[in-house]
């Protein structure tokens, strides 16, 4: 915190300074005298010797504005900052063993291992399908069935078109 | 248009920003609708999935006036860009789901992508088709460590007490 008196004299100090600079610009302090001057442009560098002893150094020259710490920050309490809740890994309560399969999942996450294990049998009708399709954009306007070894369809399925995967039915793909 | 801070705020706007802007976020829908109607079963992020849900169900709804309609035509046409699905949409999904009124898409949250941008991903599908279900009927595991304690501890129960029965 500045004292206010040392700022009322900078105020004025700048103030005069800005005046100066003013009146110097528009030229008004110029007196209209003849003979010993000399022909040139009338913006001529004026000199300011008397001017520059005088004054402050301008406000953006010096430094002791900025902000600054004061003190060295204790081991304590920066320990204290950064270990804050906010920052800290939150534990996570939600994780649960899969039923089918015991790996690890989420509670609101289908179980990782099985659902590979659902992708991959799924990649592997859809290629059966595209071979029977042929040529691409080729669907029929039929339900299809999967059936496996020694499967054969029902009397409900005789309009669907079959599609056959060569193995043994796997426990987690129930015909019902 | 006043420019207030509620326009800042999105007080009861459902439709997320997806893509470069609203045409592009229809085209997108429309591609992804398209795959799923062809499909059956996919996978997209999380939030595509929620979004492409709505107009699952609404072409349904559509398809279910039948292929004579006008407007129903006109819908599926545009929805789906691949125009071997139409007849599909028709006679397949619209018959499946005659009796049900309005459930007819199932999503479920799948684990992070591979991928380096890990993003969340949902499996969205019709329901009735053709593949492997995604979750079979909840039974208890037997195997599990909890379960297999509980059964140790029953049998130690049952040996005391015919033990004690005997004495």
């Amino acid at each position: 915190m500045m004292n206010s008196s040392g700022f009322v004299c900078f105020l004025r100090r700048s103030l005069l300074q800005l005046e100066c600079r003013i009146i110097e610009a528009t030229g008004l302090d110029r007196q209209f005298a003849p003979a010993l001057a000399v022909h040139g442009p009338s913006i001529l560098p004026h000199p300011h010797d008397e001017q520059e002893v005088t004054s402050e150094p301008s406000f953006l020259d010096n430094v002791f504005w900025m902000a600054a710490p004061k003190k060295r920050r204790t081991i304590e309490i920066n320990r204290t900052r950064r270990r804050d809740p906010s920052f800290m890994l939150k534990v996570k309560t939600n994780i649960e063993p899969c039923v089918e399969c015991g790996h690890l999942k989420q509670k609101h996450i289908l179980c990782g291992f099985c659902y590979e294990k659902i992708r991959k049998e799924t990649a592997l009708i859809r290629g059966q399908i595209k071979a029977m399709e042929g040529r691409p954009l080729n669907t029929p306007a039929q339900e299809t069935l999967v059936l496996y070894d020694s499967e054969s369809p029902w009397e409900s399925d005789k309009d669907k078109r079959i599609v056959e995967r060569n193995r043994k039915r796997p426990s987690w793909f129930s015909i019902y | 248009m006043r420019l207030t801070i509620q326009m800042l705020i999105s007080h009861g706007r459902v439709a997320r920003k997806m893509g470069l802007g609203p045409e592009s976020r229809i085209n997108m829908l429309r591609n992804i609708l398209t795959g799923l109607v062809r499909h059956e079963r996919i996978e997209t992020t999380r939030g595509r999935a929620d979004e492409v849900r709505f107009y699952a169900e609404k072409l349904i709804d559509y398809a279910k006036k039948g292929d004579t309609d006008e407007k129903a035509m006109k819908m599926a046409n545009f929805w789906l860009t691949e125009k071997d699905l139409i007849p599909k949409l028709f006679k397949v999904l619209a018959p499946r789901f005659e009796t049900q009124p309005k459930a007819y898409t199932r999503m479920a949250r799948i684990p992070n992508r591979e991928n380096l941008d890990k993003a969340a991903m949902a499996v969205l599908e019709y329901k009735g088709n053709p593949f492997p279900p995604l979750q079979t009927a909840k039974r208890d595991n037997e195997l599990t460590l909890i379960n297999q304690l509980l059964k140790g501890y029953r049998e130690q129960r049952a040996q005391q007490a015919a033990a004690k029965v005997e004495a």
